[in-house]
């Protein structure tokens, strides 16, 4: 009790010292160890009862998480640890490893300057290392590597120390080629982990033991040392020489960045303001003088105190009673609790200031991803990028009427909680439907509602989330004309090309291209695409894009924000199933418009838009996408005939397939929509002795024999007619 | 002062028509412009016989004229028409209904200028939720025969305007900027009774036409 007091207290005297903090995240793949190393970390630093850390696992606080052992919220908590005589504040944040929650794992990212990856030494590099390297490269965090559960190569495994060796360098090996396609170009090869300098770890966090080089040297525990301890079933004495959190938090503070190093280039990539400007060179120099910036990655809810807001100061201050603005919304906040959080624990400071991680109550309007600023014109911070998207859909309805309100506003706050999670609420029909990454994301979802929320509710069965889009290009412009007639627009169509898709998928498009016209137009070239065109892009809706490529026609720039409105309207649900567009360039070729104002409203110029769009998408053989994910499966040798036909049934198709020993490793590719189901079936057919896992991998076409089968299976669902509308219905 | 009254036989015209009969002026003659193009941008195109119907009750001659409906070139059937009036009828005015259109208003203007007449616009720059409430106070009856705007729908055609139809008048303009009165061409209606009428016109037959967002309704009235 005592230690953690004074930690608190050291806390609070060591947040402005900004070369003395650390943010880092922890990020792995499923089942590597993460919560356990984070547990460790914090009783390591007096922050939980030793003997309980590794087993009761705080940071799982959800009672859900701890009874599916996994980690579904990215919890934090803020750490003190003494290094070469001074001490450091660490800010912790723990992030979750299913592929389900990945939007978690990159809101967390935005928050932390540097990342322990862990990789267990037994499974190696799984797909969601890769993953997890690719997010925090993406945000410019730097990474560094933690081998964890070595016991099990020595004690389960039986490998000779020289094996145990070979694996490591295999590992790390590894670990730097997944860094190096994607690490960026100024930190090439500086950002390699190796053994020699101390940014490789090993260990094991269940044993809360941990090694590295510079530790070696310091405790004078040889390689060999550490084996025989293992061997000798003794891991309880060689915990106590080479602690984990000892090693670990030494790494972290000699290794990854202090924030007033870290944001000085961290700032200009996630912050696309004018970077000369008063907020970004306060940023850009981690100023707690400067004005008010806090990037929310998460929302907490909390059972007495509401919603609190997690995020990371990047300037400023922030403290009880001060009024904020959450970008994009119009009122004031007023803050009302300012906390460092400890595990489960929220301790009340009187101000957290920048380069920490703050836990606020009072900012209604956050939801995590949001910018929080004193003044209301501030530019907020790049969208946090989705690596996934939601995939899956169901509807759910209260099981008594009278819990329908109450159902409403529990789904509200859920999504406000989980952007990843996206809820759609028809108040006419009653049937609202939630939208997220995977059959176990909306499981989960499920439970809270019914258990934590205490909404007794019916769920349907899960159903896939399509795309719409077109195969080629329209042959000729097409005609929308307003209701009253008087307006006319004229549109094409086409496929937008792979690679811009793909740069709007990674964000590397400015959202707000009033704002930024001049990067949008030299982005969009450099991509391939033609000057005009490019000059013209007025609008971004999810992976679409809107051009206007008339030239001098009167009044058309006054109903720009119409025509807007109508483009976004279109985009998130298209003509062929009411299912969202992807991929697709919409080119204004043309518009008649009335001269008088009064005969060009809404009411006359969104619907005329949307016959035009709708008309050329129809008329340009429209297709269907479907969501696609990877299937990772390694299954013992005789069991890899019932494996694949598992697989088979499916509609997958097996990219690749290698043997490891006595065990079979197949990455394959299957469509979302055939994958349900598929725990229980792989489970019964091979005895639950197969491991598997899935990533989400996008939309790809659905084959052209299924399509009309599906369109009219969607719009059945949505009580449309079975047959799409034909061109000619949008014709006048 | 002699008047020529611009008249669709729908609520603008009818009322302005009103009026300016009421502002001690005398109707000479109704003119009626008849649009062979359903999608003319100076007049609605109701049938030539229901608009003879409310001429005949009112007991005002009425000048007909035909026109193809292509812009521009349909003010040139507009100015003959008024010409006609001017010579037989003698007006020495001109009054329209037109509320917030500057295209149909400043084109009228031009023509009477041209024919040394003046232009009576006695609606014009009116509340438009005012004016729906006068014509209720002014025992107006009046059908909706076409609507031309989202998220309008055949479902409107046939209704009368009325309190109720009022209120919703005002939630769709506050959702979609639809003008309450119709003003930009949302909506297009029909007099059935009014206080210059001899008597009310029935609905004896009725036949609807349109798709999405443009319906119209053919009525023929006894």
């Amino acid at each position: 009790m005592g230690k953690k007091e004074d930690n608190i207290k050291k806390a609070k005297n060591l947040m402005n010292k900004l070369n003395y903090i650390r943010n880092i995240g922890i990020a792995a793949h499923i089942d590597h160890g993460k919560t356990t190393l984070s547990d460790n970390l914090l009783a390591g630093c007096g922050m939980m009862s030793e003997d309980l850390a590794g087993k009761q696992l705080v940071l799982d606080y959800d009672e859900q998480e701890q009874d599916r052992g996994i980690t579904i919220n990215t919890a934090s908590a803020s750490m003190v640890h003494e290094f070469e005589g001074s001490e450091y504040l660490i800010n912790l944040l723990d992030t979750p490893g299913h592929v389900d929650f990945g939007g978690d794992v990159t809101r967390a990212m935005r928050a932390v300057d540097g990342c322990i990856v862990l990789v267990c030494a037994v499974e190696g590099a799984m797909p969601q290392t890769e993953t997890v390297i690719r997010q925090a490269l993406r945000e410019k965090v730097k990474p560094i590597l933690f081998i964890n559960k070595v016991d099990r190569l020595i004690n389960e495994l039986r490998v000779t120390p020289e094996e145990m060796q070979q694996r490591f360098v295999k590992i790390i090996a590894k670990f730097n080629e997944l860094l190096n396609r994607v690490v960026p170009e100024e930190f090439k090869g500086k950002w390699d982990v190796k053994v020699e300098d101390g940014s490789v770890a090993f260990g094991s966090a269940y044993y809360n033991w941990a090694t590295s080089a510079p530790y070696m040297k310091k405790s004078g525990l040889s390689f060999k040392d550490i084996y025989n301890y293992c061997n000798n079933n003794d891991q309880k004495t060689l915990a106590k020489k080479s602690t984990i959190h000892e090693v670990l938090l030494d790494m972290v503070i000699d290794h990854l960045p202090p924030p007033i190093e870290a944001q000085k280039y961290r700032i200009p990539h996630i912050w696309k303001g004018d970077q000369d400007s008063e907020l970004g060179k306060n940023m850009i120099n981690t100023r707690e003088s400067g004005p008010l910036a806090l990037m929310i990655t998460k929302i907490i809810m909390d059972p007495h105190a509401g919603e609190v807001a997690v995020g990371r100061m990047y300037s400023g201050k922030i403290e009880r009673g001060q009024e904020v603005y959450v970008a994009g919304m119009p009122k004031v906040n007023r803050v009302q609790q300012v906390n460092l959080m400890v595990g489960a624990d929220r301790i009340p400071v009187d101000y957290v200031s920048a380069g920490n991680i703050v836990a606020v109550t009072g900012i209604r309007d956050a939801i995590a991803g949001s910018t929080v600023t004193g003044d209301s014109d501030a530019e907020p911070f790049e969208r946090i990028v989705h690596v996934s998207e939601p995939v899956v859909t169901v509807a759910v309805e209260a099981k008594n009427m009278k819990d329908l309100p109450k159902l409403i506003e529990v789904l509200r706050s859920i999504s406000k909680a989980d952007p990843s999670i996206q809820v759609d609420i028809n108040q006419e029909t009653g049937e609202n439907l939630i939208s997220g990454m995977g059959e176990l994301h909306l499981e989960i979802t499920d439970y809270r509602i019914r258990n934590e929320y205490g909404v007794d509710i019916v769920t349907s069965e899960p159903i896939v989330v399509y795309r719409e889009s077109v195969a080629k290009k329209s042959t000729q412009k097409f005609e929308g004309k307003s209701p009253n007639k008087h307006n006319r627009f004229y549109i094409e169509v086409e496929p937008l090309p792979k690679n811009i898709v793909k740069a709007l998928y990674d964000n590397e498009i400015p959202q707000n291209i009033k704002k930024h016209k001049n990067d949008v137009i030299k982005k969009l070239q450099e991509l391939g695409m033609t000057k005009d065109i490019a000059k013209g892009v007025f609008s971004i809706q999810g992976l679409n894009i809107i051009a206007d490529i008339t030239k001098g026609i009167q009044y058309l720039f006054e109903t720009r924000e119409l025509i807007k409105e109508a483009f976004s309207g279109v985009m998130k649900s298209g003509p062929t199933a009411n299912e969202p567009c992807q991929g697709l360039l919409i080119r204004l070729v043309d518009a008649k418009l009335h001269e008088d104002a009064i005969h060009r409203g809404p009411a006359q110029v969104i619907p005329a838009v949307r016959n035009a769009i709708y008309g050329s998408i129809t008329s340009s053989d429209p297709i269907i996408l479907e969501p696609m994910q990877k299937v990772f499966i390694s299954t013992p040798q005789e069991l890899m005939g019932d494996a694949s036909k598992e697989l088979n049934q499916r509609r997958a198709v097996v990219r690749d397939m290698i043997n490891d020993k006595d065990m079979v490793n197949i990455d394959a590719k299957a469509p979302v929509a055939e994958m349900f189901g598929f725990a229980s079936a792989i489970r019964s057919a091979t005895g639950g002795r197969v491991l598997w896992n899935t990533e989400n991998l996008g939309f790809e076409p659905l084959p052209r024999q299924l399509q009309p089968e599906i369109v009219k299976q969607v719009r059945e669902r949505k009580g449309l007619k079975p047959e799409p509308n034909p061109a000619g219905y949008y014709m006048d | 002062m002699k008047c020529g009254v611009l008249f669709s036989g729908g609520k603008d015209s009818t009322y302005a028509a009103y009026l300016a009969k009421k502002y001690e002026n005398r109707i000479s003659c109704l003119i009626s412009i008849f649009s062979e193009n359903p999608e003319s941008y100076m007049f609605h195109t109701p049938s030539i016989l229901k608009v003879r119907k409310q001429a005949e009750i009112m007991n005002i001659p009425l000048i007909e004229r035909k026109t193809k409906g292509e812009k521009e070139e349909e003010l040139l059937d507009l100015k003959f028409a008024i010409k006609k009036a001017k010579k037989e009828y003698k007006i020495e005015a001109i009054v329209t209904g037109t509320v917030e259109s500057i295209y149909q208003a400043s084109r009228i203007q031009k023509i009477c200028d041209y024919l040394d007449l003046e232009c009576f616009n006695p609606l014009w720059q009116k509340d438009q939720i005012e004016l729906l409430k006068d014509l209720l106070r002014s025992s107006y009856k009046i059908v909706i025969t076409g609507v031309f705007a989202y998220p309008l729908d055949e479902s409107w055609l046939g209704k009368e305007i009325n309190e109720e139809f009022i209120k919703k008048a005002i939630i769709l303009n506050k959702e979609y900027e639809i003008n309450p009165a119709g003003e930009g061409g949302e909506f297009e209606t029909f007099v059935l009774g009014c206080p210059l009428f001899s008597r009310k016109l029935k609905i004896k037959d009725k036949k609807i036409q349109g798709k999405k967002n443009s319906w119209k309704m053919e009525i023929e009235v006894l």
